[in-house]
């Protein structure tokens, strides 16, 4: 028992690095544009299958076809976000929603229509693990979660020092007051679309080297990488890394009393508690 | 195909010009006419739905390309009745939605007296009412226990295995190793109840002991967590009820754990892309599949149409389909669904001549006599339900990247 103790905190920890990036994307796109973007979860599909594409198709290195593919990612959310969420900038909560709801099913049957409906594999070799005091773990886990750490602070960083960084607190904090001090808004927007997209492609990579690629790999990740971005309070980036974490370990624990078909209900209770105690997510809104 | 719909579009422009012109009368003559599309050169209208796409893709192609064969020589042999088989082909892309659609297709428009090849459970669940309502027979490849209850209305046969049956052939496997402790792990759909709760009565009646046993949902992505927790009870084997998708995924995970457990799967959770995807995780993986009736005269010709090496389940299974249903079109002297339902199960047998072919058999029907098929996939006896009553599977083991085959379980019962 002890031993499955110490290795659900290894799964929680490598699954929680996955979570992390994509919620803290949508935490982002929450915390300034005041919308809930369902179609991050396909930003997750889609950066796995770009780098799929890259590697397996044009024979990239890895490393080389996961940056660009993120990047790419990147690039489309910036453009949908430029062009039709731009369009309903002032019509309200509801139109981004359906947008968002839209672009989830184009996107997912785009990879559909590319890649098919079957499952594929991140041409990486598999290796043993490491077992380091009893902790078992691969080399590339351990890569996974050192890149979604570095990821996420490096986030952080982006919004804390930089001029960029400044406007996107300000718009968040109270945009009236970022207008009439002269902040230009739209290039602001456009930057955290590219930073969501960005991030979730790169939770799907992470994703994508833990298990396998298929079409609904983003939709089955978008209820558990809600739960992380509320718990960790909408727009709060730390909070996000967070709460993938206790997320995560509800999940993976809950397995020492229930059925693994529970697990994902058992994180959402967990979620539902917290949130009684601490409305605005354990660290807050908005960081 | 393209051809018949553009023949139909071109009756209902005619259609209009007759109401614009002739008026009322010459419109009901027309409208007569889309009924002789299909019919209008005596060929007997038969649908193949099968998954050319999605889940089922890498077995349905194969499926496909089996009835061809077996139609053309059907054909060759003079066809049921003497007239022709014309195969009306459609995807079904393994989604029930797609495949109602197209059932809907093959049936309004193409008119067919059967459907064969519907390969997911989830897919002869959903056609099965359509083709009952229109006294069509439909002829799967699925496991599911609970396709049983809707056969009782009649109308929808199944060449595979019952999930009852994948159940007894796993234990079967664990007699002969002398296997005593089991893990089980499980998708959460109804096969994986089925299959497991007859694995563990037989498995418990041979003195076995399930260590333990965790279902997981379809949308669970990583399985490091279950497949440690299964690993824990030190188990002889883990049983895994599942598909392709999380097979991997469970496999990848064992070996990333440093596990060497021994794993024991169905055959249609495996095709080429799990070896390849698995690499090195699916070396030792244990296989039950669907058997065939190796060296039979009817397989070697599925495997003569499909000249490859791999072995052929579910397309030996649709070879047999269309060679059943071109036999009880024979001997109902009559090309229609409700003609077909009435006498399939007496030429599956098991009384009468045993005949490998409709051309073997087609003579004998027309003396009068009674025919018992015996085919690629097997024996083939329909059950009071439409299901086969007795099934063979066969043991493989991956070794180097390749399914190789271990040892044959003849006559599981029901």
């Amino acid at each position: 028992m002890s031993e499955l103790i110490r290795q659900y905190l290894v799964s929680a920890i490598v699954i929680a690095s996955a979570w992390a990036p994509t919620a803290a994307g949508i935490s982002l796109i929450y915390g300034v544009l005041r919308y809930p973007n369902f179609a991050l979860g396909e930003f997750m599909t889609l950066g796995g299958y770009l780098t799929l594409g890259l590697s397996a198709g044009f024979g990239m290195p890895l490393p080389l076809a996961a940056l660009i593919a993120v990047i790419a990612a990147g690039f489309v959310s910036l453009a949908v976000d430029q062009t039709a969420f731009r369009a309903v900038r002032r019509a309200g909560i509801l139109p981004p929603i359906l947008l968002s709801l839209g672009l989830m099913l184009i996107l997912q049957n785009v990879v559909r229509a590319f890649w098919g409906n079957g499952a594929w594999q991140l041409d990486l070799p598999l290796t043993r693990p490491y077992d380091w005091l009893g902790f078992v773990i691969t080399p590339y886990q351990l890569m996974c979660i050192a890149v979604s750490v570095l990821a996420i602070g490096a986030s952080y960083m982006v919004l804390l020092r930089t001029r960029f960084g400044k406007a996107v607190r300000a718009l968040a904090d109270n945009p009236d007051l970022a207008l009439v001090s002269g902040i230009e808004p739209e290039p602001v927007y456009a930057g955290v679309a590219f930073m969501a997209g960005l991030l979730s492609a790169l939770g799907g990579v992470l994703l994508g080297l833990q298990s396998v690629l298929t079409p609904l790999m983003g939709w089955d990740s978008l209820l558990p990488a809600f739960a992380v971005a509320i718990l960790g309070g909408l727009g709060n980036l730390m909070g996000a890394g967070v709460a993938a974490l206790i997320v995560a370990l509800a999940g993976e624990y809950s397995l020492l009393f229930v059925q693994s078909s529970y697990k994902s209900a058992v994180a959402f209770v967990v979620l539902a508690l917290i949130l009684i105690v601490r409305p605005a997510g354990i660290l807050g809104g908005r960081s | 195909m393209a051809d018949h719909e553009s023949r139909s579009g071109m009756i209902s422009r005619r259609r209009f010009t007759a109401l614009a012109s002739a008026g009322l009368g010459a419109a009901a003559v027309a409208g007569l006419a889309p009924i002789s599309v299909s019919a209008a050169n005596g060929d007997i209208p038969i649908g193949a739905l099968m998954p050319l796409t999605g889940a089922g893709g890498p077995f349905g192609q194969n499926m496909m390309k089996a009835v061809r064969s077996a139609v053309a020589q059907i054909n060759a042999a003079g066809g049921p009745l003497g007239r022709k088989i014309h195969l009306y082909e459609e995807d079904d892309q393994t989604d029930p939605d797609a495949a109602v659609r197209a059932a809907k297709k093959l049936i309004e428009v193409n008119k067919v007296a059967a459907v064969l090849g519907t390969w997911a459970s989830g897919v002869t669940l959903a056609v099965a009412p359509v083709c009952q309502a229109s006294k069509v027979v439909e002829m799967s490849t699925s496991g599911a226990s609970k396709i049983t209850t809707v056969q009782e209305h009649g109308f929808v046969y199944r060449t595979e295995p019952d999930d009852t049956l994948f159940g007894r052939a796993y234990a079967e496997v664990a007699a002969t190793r002398g296997w005593k402790r089991a893990a089980i792990l499980g998708l959460n759909v109804p096969f994986t109840v089925t299959t497991v709760s007859n694995f563990r009565a037989a498995f418990e009646a041979q003195g076995g002991t399930v260590v333990s046993y965790d279902t997981y949902n379809q949308n669970q992505t990583t399985f490091r967590s279950e497949t440690l927790k299964a690993a824990q009870g030190k188990p002889d084997f883990i049983l895994i009820s599942g598909y392709e998708p999380d097979v991997t995924g469970i496999l990848r995970s064992a070996y990333e754990n440093g596990l060497h457990e021994t794993f024991l799967v169905p055959g249609f959770s495996v095709s080429d892309t799990l070896i390849k995807n698995a690499g090195p995780a699916a070396e030792g993986l244990l296989l039950v599949q669907e058997g065939v009736a190796e060296g039979s005269p009817a397989y070697r010709q599925v495997v003569s149409a499909l000249g490859g090496s791999e072995y052929y389940s579910f397309a030996a299974q649709t070879w047999d389909q269309i060679q059943l249903v071109a036999l009880a079109i024979e001997a109902a002297k009559a090309a229609t669904g409700a003609g077909i339902d009435r006498h399939l199960r007496a030429v599956s047998g098991p009384s009468g001549t045993k005949v490998a072919s409709f051309a073997e058999g087609a003579p004998l029907l027309r003396k009068g006599r009674k025919i018992n098929y015996e085919g690629a996939s097997g024996a083939i006896d329909f059950d009071a339900h439409g299901n086969i009553s007795m099934a063979n599977f066969r043991v493989a083991e991956v070794r180097n990247g390749k399914i190789v085959p271990v040892r044959l379980l003849k006559g599981v019962h029901f």
